[in-house]
């Protein structure tokens, strides 16, 4: 049994038996976040547009401020250097709409595939996503253009349909397993029809544009000279909205901070494409000193490289960036310009 | 009631008529973008004329026109250019001028007479071209749906209290009194016993994210290197001490309450005299950090000590550089 129906009431106390960390998305927009739902709190009954937070839930596991090491000067000159810490309590994401549960899927492939990364390594590894069926988009989603559904599972370790006081519980990996076991004793099987049946419910918003993945790198990668580049990031004021805010936007930068003249530590904090000197070389050559420049590699990243080492367009279409950007920069608008199909 | 359709569309006249005399090169003013009632910073000139019928001039113009000139310096060097700018957008042009930054007959300006700002995304997307974007002395109306100041507008512009301003051109008519400005905020804030007050702040510096949107959007900002991250620095073997000691790192970036302080109250001390409160940063937080709270602690003081009035007049002294016998010292500043 691959699916299950319970009320929506066992999922809180199953996953309040498991004593892990459970976290949600506490609120729309600038002032929301996912936080730790407190002891005895409601688990969200539904996801959409109007329940997704500003800030992605990258930072769980990809946090904006982590320290990779600590170190002191001993008396005799010698250095000791603290250990990492790349743990966390043992969490569940519950309630992701689909676009944030899928950056699952580009951040470990970034992170983890290949050569894992210890710092998102070890907590990813301790962390369970619970996606949620999304039922209202909002005014800047485009997750059906990059190959994702209000209903996808991507990313996601169990998928949850609310269906009224019930929710439909599908195994997408096994992942949460413990959860997965209290849940299934004694509930009632949801068979693929049923399931089917609920995710009907969760209509895709029918926008006129699908990126399609291999004619859209190949157009892009022909469009790495046209002149729009300039014309797109024209009004681009070089902040870190567009990458801070995105689900799947990974890269950081490593300072070491001196505490004093004997001790410090070294730090792992959210870098951007779009900082003037995030390319910036010792010997002051910046080969991406323009805003264009920037903007065209911030693109081209999740729509031609990514897609090309991964096989997956690292975009979720959660629309943050076109929602919060200060200046209306629009990346499917940019992206339809260059190579996008109607 | 303001009819912000016939206004775009006489903007739209002036703004021809400009390029058409050859009396600038360029104008940058705002277009409807693909997400209306939302607008963007656009250039019009040769080769662009296509875009001259996008223009648009609506309370929805919420980003600042004096920001793109700046952002823009060295590809429009040289250009004469036409701005369109709405009140707070000519006091900050004021301080730029002021400084130097801009000469002032390089510009033809062209001021818009705003009644206060609105949020577009809190508006149904106008499907049409036709759909009436008005506002009466105390809300906005798009189609048929109307929302009050404090429901669709932003508290900088509810008290406001910039006007007649000298710009060159002048597009509408004043639509409500203009408010006043207010600090009642600031009194609250300082009237908190210390403990609480510290709570108050390190809250809100502990929230930020470092994006930097508030330094990157503000139309007066202008340093080409900001001590809080240079990024032309270059250090190699042979950079001499002294070089290396004028590149201090004032603030990490390590975010934290303390660091995040020294970026935010940094920005609020180079920024005095020099705030126009317009706004901006405020509306582009993403994270919604009330950040002319911060601002507002100079700006008070500005006010209220010299009783120096922030981009009036571009004749006016920079406020760092002017200097009256009258001035208060530290005794009669009551700190």
């Amino acid at each position: 049994m691959s699916a299950i129906r319970v009320p929506a009431s066992r999922m809180e106390k199953a996953l309040a038996e498991t004593g892990w960390r459970v976290m949600v998305p506490s609120g729309a927009g600038r002032k929301g976040g996912y936080v730790e739902l407190r002891a005895g709190g409601r688990l969200p009954r539904e996801c959409g547009d109007h329940t997704k937070p500003s800030t992605p839930p990258k930072g769980l596991v990809f946090p904006n401020n982590e320290e990779l090491l600590s170190y002191v000067l001993g008396v005799k000159g010698e250095i000791e250097v603290g250990p990492a810490s790349h743990t966390m309590a043992r969490t569940v994401l519950y309630g992701t709409p689909p676009c944030d549960t899928a950056s699952f899927r580009a951040l470990d492939s970034a992170l983890l595939k290949d050569m894992a990364e210890p710092g998102y390594a070890g907590k990813r590894g301790l962390l369970g996503v619970i996606g949620m069926a999304c039922s209202r988009a909002g005014r800047w989603c485009f997750c059906t253009s990059v190959g994702l559904s209000p209903r996808s599972n991507i990313g996601a370790d169990l998928m949850v349909y609310p269906d009224g006081d019930d929710l439909l519980v599908e195994r997408v990996s096994d992942r949460l397993d413990g959860l997965w076991k209290r849940l299934e004793a004694g509930a009632a099987g949801a068979d693929e029809k049923a399931l089917r049946a609920v995710e009907g419910k969760f209509v895709p918003r029918v926008l006129n544009f699908v990126f399609e993945a291999e004619k859209l790198a190949d157009a892009l990668e022909k469009a790495f000279g046209s002149p729009y580049w300039k014309e797109f990031s024209e009004r681009c004021v070089s902040c870190g909205i567009c990458t801070f805010l995105c689900p799947t936007c990974h890269c950081f930068d490593i300072t070491d901070v001196a505490k004093d003249e004997l001790s410090g530590k070294r730090l792992r904090t959210w870098d951007t494409c779009q900082f003037p000197e995030f390319t910036g070389e010792t010997s002051a050559h910046n080969p991406r000193k323009e805003r264009w420049a920037r903007q065209r590699q911030r693109v081209l990243h999740k729509f031609l490289y990514h897609p090309r080492n991964h096989g997956h367009m690292m975009c979720t279409g959660c629309g943050r960036c076109i929602r919060y950007c200060p200046v209306d920069i629009n990346i499917a608008e940019g992206v339809m310009r260059l190579g996008g199909s109607k | 009631m303001r009819d912000y359709r016939s206004e775009s569309a006489r903007l739209r006249e002036i703004v021809s008529g400009l390029l058409e005399r050859g009396e600038v090169e360029l104008v940058v003013a705002w277009t409807e973008g693909e997400d209306r009632p939302r607008t963007r910073e656009t250039l019009i000139g040769k080769g662009r004329e296509d875009l001259l019928r996008k223009v648009v001039w609506s309370p929805f113009c919420t980003t600042s026109t004096v920001t793109f000139l700046k952002k823009n310096k060295a590809a429009l060097a040289g250009k004469r250019l036409g701005v369109v700018v709405k009140d707070c957008d000519l006091q900050a042009l004021n301080v730029l001028l002021q400084e130097h930054f801009l000469k002032r007959e390089d510009l033809v300006i062209i001021g818009v007479r705003c009644d206060g700002l609105a949020e577009a995304d809190l508006f149904p997307r106008p499907e049409g071209a036709e759909v009436p974007i008005t506002s009466d002395g105390g809300g906005v109306t798009v189609g048929k749906q109307r929302r009050g100041g404090e429901d669709s507008g932003f508290t900088t512009c509810l008290t406001c209290s910039y006007e007649d301003m000298k710009p060159d051109h002048v597009v509408g008519e004043y639509g409500r009194k203009k408010g006043k400005p207010e600090w009642g905020h600031l009194a609250r804030l300082q009237a908190l016993e210390p403990g609480k007050r510290r709570e108050h702040y390190a809250a809100l510096f502990e929230s930020c994210i470092r994006c930097y949107a508030c330094r990157e959007v503000c139309p007066v900002c202008a340093c080409v290197e900001c001590a809080i991250d240079p990024g032309e620095r270059a250090i190699t073997p042979r950079t001499a001490p002294s070089v290396k000691a004028c590149a201090p790192v004032w603030a990490c970036r390590e975010r934290s309450v303390s660091e995040n302080a020294v970026y935010l109250l940094t920005r609020t001390m180079h920024m005095a005299g020099r705030c126009v409160r317009c706004g901006w940063c405020e509306r582009a937080c993403p994270v919604g950090l009330p950040l002319m709270e911060i601002l507002d602690l100079s700006n008070d003081a500005v006010r209220r000590v010299y009783r120096y009035e922030v981009g009036r007049d571009p004749a006016d002294p920079p406020f760092l550089a002017s200097y009256a016998e009258t001035d208060p010292d530290d005794k009669g500043a009551g700190h």
